[in-house]
């Protein structure tokens, strides 16, 4: 009982000083939503073909913007310096507060999901998830695989600085290989063997439609980062 | 006799090949406030953190209410408030929020009689961020408290605090002191320890130095005369009652067992030698004069 009031207590605190920090808020809601509009304007202006995926390809963009850009600074606070020893000192469990990082990151991606499912129609008349359901258990997968590589960065990262940094390292090359923005067969034929070691890749594959490799190279990649979460949390947590 | 809650034997700590104590020992009283102190790079934020559990160390063992750290580090951080001397929370964390926090960890509810001591209770609604130094300490002493543990480790309580505030701090630690808590504190500022602590232990290299009590440097037996004369003529004196143990400009510090005999033997001397007195006056010894001359290296 006392555990579960105080996750919910830390998910509270945790999902709301995200409305208090500006740059949390471009990163979780702003730009992903704005991007959306933006490239949904050019991608149906280039092919009308593009109606097809479009929900697909931003919907994985807002993942990752929220996911690769907005998490991995704020979790990376709890992970290294001054808060993390006056947490551990204070006897605050750093697992909750993780694991609500989490939650929170979900959340807020979910949201601007289901934005762009609702209004990418309308807006640009794209075509609406033939099976609502697959979409939705793909949108699931594919946030829970984004959240644990954003806290993967958060955790791994000696400081804010290299978070925001290694953000970026992981964001744009993402963007770029996983076929959100640029259809995959254009790539190089060595670039897109490289493309399967993207997971937002599998991510964009799933939001499309049923895709058993892409669910299974999805579920792999959670299993994995989760095992690396929990030794990660174990030397973060241990005596210096 | 008062039992001992937190031991410290043998311990060796060091950071690479910078060994930062030595074989060190330190035993807490039930109910006693501790003051360590010492120069910097002593080790005293070291050997907190290492009986705050926050760091290990690669010999020797912390005992605290009986049981090492390792054997229930929970059952240790519900006795244990800690204020560390870098402490942080989120910016973006209202006051509020960051009591609550702390509270449902601990499963305590929120004592609002202590927001007000700590005048806290005006903040709750203002983010971490925005606070100034004196109120963030104010509040990470409260959050130390907050479980109304049994031993508090304050480090470096009040510094860059102002006056304002360095009181309400020492109102609030004497108050917990009354309660029967136990307090360790470190703190650079003598006044500090003089009025706050019971017992002090000077930190020199890694070790304790010295473990002194209020009551042995406040030795009644001994006060200090100082006296300034025109012609200076006290200076170079053998004197039987009294020892001149400082000069400060023109002022002289006679140590003294017998006054009336010192300040007997200190006036027919002027007497002799034709000299006047510009100033005279007695005054005691105190903790934080003594405290000071061990950190610049001239102990008793």
């Amino acid at each position: 009982m006392k555990t579960l009031k105080a996750l919910f207590v830390n998910l509270k605190i945790y999902y709301l000083m995200t409305f208090r920090n500006v740059f949390l808020v471009i990163a979780h809601y702003l730009l992903p939503i704005l991007f959306y509009l933006l490239f949904s304007v050019v991608f149906v202006g280039i092919s009308p073909d593009n109606k097809i995926t479009i929900i697909a390809s931003m919907t994985a963009f807002a993942i990752a913007m929220n996911s690769y850009i907005g998490l991995p600074g704020s979790v990376s606070r709890y992970a290294v310096g001054d808060i993390k020893r006056a947490y551990i000192a204070g006897g605050i469990s750093l697992w909750r507060v993780f694991i609500c990082a989490g939650i929170s990151n979900f959340i807020h991606s979910l949201i601007t999901s289901l934005v762009i499912l609702f209004t990418a129609g309308p807006l640009f008349g794209a075509t609406f998830p033939s099976s609502i359901l697959w979409f939705l258990l793909a949108l699931l997968i594919s946030i829970v695989l984004a959240t644990l590589i954003g806290v993967a960065i958060g955790m791994f990262s000696k400081s804010r600085n290299v978070a925001t940094l290694l953000s970026q390292v992981v964001f744009l090359p993402s963007l770029f290989l996983s076929g959100a923005m640029i259809p995959l067969d254009v790539l190089p034929k060595f670039l897109q063997y490289v493309t399967y070691i993207i997971p937002l890749r599998h991510s964009v594959t799933l939001l499309g439609g049923y895709d058993l490799v892409a669910l299974l190279v999805s579920l792999g990649f959670i299993i994995v980062l989760t095992i690396l979460l929990v030794i990660r949390y174990k030397l973060i947590t241990k005596r210096e | 006799m008062m039992e001992t809650i937190i031991s410290v034997n043998n311990l060796d700590k060091s950071y690479g090949k910078h060994q930062v104590l030595f074989d060190f020992n330190l035993k807490v009283k039930r109910g006693e406030c501790l003051g360590v102190v010492g120069p910097n790079g002593a080790g005293k934020t070291t050997l907190l953190e290492c009986i705050e559990g926050l760091r290990k160390w690669q010999k020797g063992e912390i005992i605290i209410d009986g049981r090492t750290i390792e054997e229930n580090p929970k059952y240790l951080r519900s006795i244990m408030g800690v204020q560390l001397q870098s402490s942080s929370l989120p910016d973006e964390i209202k006051v509020k929020e960051a009591i609550e926090l702390f509270a449902v960890e601990h499963n305590v509810s929120i004592n609002e009689k202590l927001l007000d001591e700590l005048d806290v209770g005006n903040l709750v609604n203002q983010q971490y961020g925005k606070l100034s130094t004196g109120q963030k300490r104010r509040l990470h002493l409260l959050l130390a408290i907050l479980h109304d543990p049994e031993i508090i480790i304050l480090d470096e309580p009040t510094a860059g605090l102002d006056v304002n505030a360095k009181y309400l701090l020492y109102l609030k630690i004497n108050q917990l002191k009354e309660s029967g808590k136990t307090i360790l504190l470190t703190s650079h500022d003598m006044y500090e320890v003089e009025n706050l602590c019971d017992r002090v232990a000077f930190l020199e290299n890694g070790r304790v130095g010295k473990e002194i009590t209020k009551d042995s440097i406040l030795d009644q037996d001994k006060q200090i005369i100082v006296v300034s004369t025109k012609k200076q003529s006290l200076k170079n004196v053998d004197m039987m009652y009294s020892t001149l143990i400082e000069e400060k400009e023109a002022e002289l510090f006679f140590e003294c067992s017998n006054i009336s005999a010192c300040l007997k033997e200190l006036l027919e001397h002027l007497n002799s030698k034709d000299d006047e007195i510009i100033d005279l006056y007695i005054k005691k010894k105190t903790v934080e004069e003594e405290l000071t001359k061990m950190m610049r290296g001239e102990g008793k």
